[in-house]
């Protein structure tokens, strides 16, 4: 029976915080999908170790839950595989053995090995890369430039910065928040928030309102069920064609606002005349959506203004047309008077470190002030001019091939954090590439398949362990401190970078000054007060005194201070398109050999790149990685649930398990990315890139399965 | 305090949250093949199908008719259906008995399997808080009725 009061051994067992059971609550954030959303986690912590972690309740990120990912906080932490002392390499690179070394002999080599490069080769011979976290890529952005290197790239290489692109080539405003609350229709282009950056304080992260809405998947997500009034089901890699078809509806049933186009829009008619051509039924041809959908989608949109489109980081750039694509969805923003307007999508500038709160920072000078004013041109400049010119940061995709061929210069060595190589297409080239370094320096949490390549790893601390300053919309100012114990001898990321400052002999004051003092240059004049903020013991701080962007107070930032439908900016280059224009993005290869397409990154809840695979409770949820296919494709194949099977693509093959699933349009082949033992990755073909970004096609390989 | 956890079918994605958090809570072995007390389940073919399920709490639970060692038992002021597995011989008879497939087992450290299963988190209940799987529902398909 139960028992009140109930017994300490009870409480404990039960987690009960107290002073009886010795269990505190702190407040920190999770970082696993980092930077955004970085939810508000409640520890619960004894003795300096972490029991169990849950959401912090009236949080602006989470409000209270945490997602299938954050949830496993604790075993994520003290993954087997944390990394606890510096190491050096002793045997061959890439053989996996290191010895213990203290941070002095860590950070003292990696100086002296780069600033050996340096001057053998030029300080752009080293290159300096930045995986998927995010929060102190300001910090080493500007390390690299201030040792003298141009080559500072990113993860951001495949992810995120090719919407930058297109919002930029349109508008000059690096991306968009969508009003959603006060939209007539939200248009969910790829929208699967219930898997994915689920607990956001992104406006769309709030659940249907009294909006319209439609959603745009390959597969049917939850958001169908949960919240569309209309589901269009597309081929991956036609969103062109279909968004190129809606302005044309708009236009012809005049839903279009002339105002703001005879005002704000600049190329308008030649516009007009290109999207002509997109019929509904010419639409469905490309897309698979049927002609009759498009019209009624075309009917909801135009009579329920303004028009909110979600904003998604990837999907829709992960094409050889993705760029084209992007840009012909926003063009919809333009042609219904819907952008930077009340109920549309309001341009945000980066606040600073990849987060978005809704102001304005000096972060862009601290990044790039100390930028080599003489020196080669960054990594895939020559190959990705469109990229170089918009971008400030080296394109990654081409490292792999500067590294391997030494031209135009060679690249001897590489500084990262978090580097993973199998998230670039045909991964094994980057892979020899990093074997053929003359040194390469790793920092991360975890002893990852990269990190056993490294001459020195270092390693970092979680979010859990360290210190950091956070903003979030409201605008609310957080400065984190460390919950729990740390599992090691770790250091903050940041603290790293600063350290290695210190010894590279490098002219940089503030870099070497600490992260608090850069944190006063990038919000100065902004109104938040870092030292008042770190002084509020964890407490989220309002920042009352913070102006924020709002509706209609955007000036455009392009050549004709309009909204580019005819880009001024892409007009420059030979062989690209200032208009949205559409072209397939097909993988090259013989359909019929090769009749399916292949999918690479579709997410799963409980999964996030590779960093929760060994993530046991997380890994529970779906054990060996799988391949999503309709049953009638698989049944076509004699397949049946869980047979194993091959993938096959002109770069090569992996082997997963069959998962029928009636939510995928047929034809596709979805795979979620990451595994070391099915690196989806790893069959994209090497050179299949969208030519305006440098963007893997990573969405629309063409592929064949066949039972194993 | 009667405690009943509320499911709605209408709301589920089986995005798996309420597992993990039951994981986190109960500090479930998965890697010695334990399984959480909640875990959900998604069907693919056909019409999708998202589930959350756990222990009914049965009102004559089967599951203790079937221990023979009188682990399991239905507190009546709860509502919810407890057991002590002291005496638990590792038999599987209750699990054989559950139609909602809902019972767990642990190996404990002399390699004895011990039965395990949803308590409701009646001392968070009891104590101001909602059982962590409740808690952790982003749609609010999991609800706590108290």
């Amino acid at each position: 029976m139960i028992k009140e009061p109930f017994s300490l051994k009870e409480k404990i067992k039960a987690k009960i915080p107290g002073e009886d059971t010795g269990i505190l609550l702190k407040a920190s954030f999770c970082d696993i999908c980092s930077p955004a959303p970085s939810c508000g986690v409640n520890c619960f912590v004894k003795d300096g170790k972490l029991l169990k972690a849950e959401g912090i309740q009236g949080h602006p990120a989470g409000n209270g839950v945490l997602c299938t990912k954050g949830l496993a906080q604790r075993q994520y932490v003290y993954r087997k595989d944390r990394l606890k002392v510096p190491l050096k390499r002793i045997g061959a690179r890439g053989e996996g053995r290191f010895e213990a070394v203290s941070w002095d002999e860590a950070l003292d080599e990696i100086a002296e090995r780069l600033n050996a490069v340096k001057n053998e080769y030029g300080a752009s011979s080293a290159a300096f890369f930045s995986g998927y976290n995010k929060w102190y890529r300001p910090f080493l952005q500007r390390l690299c430039y201030s040792f003298g290197s141009v080559n500072y790239g990113s993860e951001s290489s495949t992810c995120f910065l090719a919407t930058v692109m297109a919002w930029k080539s349109m508008t000059g405003c690096e991306t968009t928040m969508p009003d959603r609350k006060n939209a007539g229709t939200f248009l969910g282009w790829g929208f699967n928030p219930y898997y994915s950056r689920n607990m956001g304080p992104a406006p769309e992260g709030g659940r249907k309102g009294n909006e319209k809405v439609i959603i745009i998947d390959p597969r049917e997500m939850p958001a169908v069920r949960l919240e569309a009034d209309l589901f269009l089901q597309i081929r991956p890699g036609t969103d062109g064609a279909l968004a190129n078809a809606l302005a044309r509806e708009l236009i012809l049933r005049d839903k279009i606002d002339h105002d703001y186009i005879e005002k704000h829009v600049y190329g308008f008619e030649e516009y007009r005349a290109y999207v002509m051509d997109f019929t509904p039924e010419k639409a469905e041809a490309i897309t698979d959506v049927p002609a009759e959908k498009i019209r009624e989608a075309a009917a909801v949109i135009g009579g329920n203004l303004p028009l909110a489109i979600s904003h998604s980081s990837s999907t829709i750039v992960h094409h050889k047309n993705g760029f084209q694509n992007q840009r012909a969805i926003y063009a919809l923003s333009a042609i219904t008077g819907s952008f930077d307007q009340k109920g549309g999508n309001i341009p945000s500038p980066d606040t600073y470190a990849h987060t978005r709160a809704g102001f304005a920072t000096n972060v862009e000078r601290f990044e790039l002030e100390n930028y080599p004013g003489e020196g080669p041109q960054r990594v895939g400049a020559g190959q990705y001019p469109l990229w170089n010119e918009l971008i400030p940061e080296m394109q990654a995709n081409a490292l792999a091939d500067q590294i391997l061929s030494g031209e135009p210069y060679p690249i001897r060595a590489v500084m990262t954090h978090g580097m993973n190589y199998r998230m670039f297409q045909a991964d094994m080239r980057l892979k020899k590439a990093l074997e053929e370094l003359d040194f390469f320096a790793v920092a991360d949490l975890f002893m990852t398949d990269t990190a056993k390549m490294a001459d020195i790893i270092l390693p970092c601390a979680s979010s859990l362990e360290r210190s950091e300053l956070k903003v979030y919309p409201g605008p609310k100012a957080w400065y984190t401190h460390p919950v729990i114990d740390p599992v090691g001898d770790v250091r903050s990321d940041t603290d790293i970078i600063i350290e290695l400052a210190k010894r590279l002999d490098i002219k940089d004051e503030l870099l070497r000054s600490g992260y608090d003092a850069c944190l006063k240059y990038i919000f100065e004049g902004t109104g938040l007060d870092v030292d008042r903020i770190r002084a509020a013991e964890g407490e989220l701080v309002p920042l009352e005194e913070t102006k924020t962007v709002r509706p209609g107070e955007f000036i455009f930032k392009t050549p004709t201070g309009k909204f580019e439908l005819y880009s001024k900016v892409i007009e420059k280059y030979d062989g690209f398109c200032p208009l949205p224009q559409y072209s397939d993005g097909s993988s090259e290869a013989d359909p019929e050999e090769y009749p399916l397409q292949l999918v690479a990154g579709g997410r799963l809840p409980s999964s996030m790149h590779s960093r929760l695979n060994d993530v046991p409770w997380l890994r529970s949820l779906r054990p060996q990685p799988m391949a999503d296919l309709h049953p009638e494709d698989l049944d076509e194949r004699g397949i049946t649930a869980g047979e194993r099977i091959r993938i096959r693509t002109t770069e090569g093959e992996i082997t997963a398990a069959a998962n029928p699933s009636s939510a995928v349009k047929r034809g596709l082949v979805f795979m979620t990315n990451g595994y070391p033992e099915a690196d989806v990755n790893s069959i994209v073909p090497h050179g299949h890139n969208d030519p305006y970004t440098g963007y893997p096609g990573f969405r629309n390989v063409r592929c064949t399965v066949e039972k194993l | 305090m009667s405690i009943r956890i509320l499911f709605d079918e209408s709301l589920c994605t089986a995005c798996g949250a309420c597992a993990i958090a039951c994981m986190d809570q109960n500090d479930i072995d998965t890697e010695g093949g334990q399984r959480p007390y909640r875990r959900v389940t998604k069907t693919e073919i056909g019409r999708i199908r998202c589930i959350s399920s756990a222990c009914m709490h049965c009102e004559e639970p089967a599951c203790a008719s079937a221990c023979a060692a009188g682990c399991i038992y239905r507190d009546e002021k709860s509502g919810l259906v407890l057991y002590d597995n002291s005496d638990c011989a590792g038999c599987h008879a209750c699990e054989a008995a559950c139609p909602y497939d809902a019972v767990s087992f642990r190996m404990d450290v002399f390699g004895c399997e011990k039965m395990e299963k949803c308590d409701g988190c009646y001392a968070r209940v009891f104590s101001g808080m909602k059982p962590s799987c409740v808690q952790n529902c982003p749609t609010g398909a999991l609800k706590v009725r108290t």
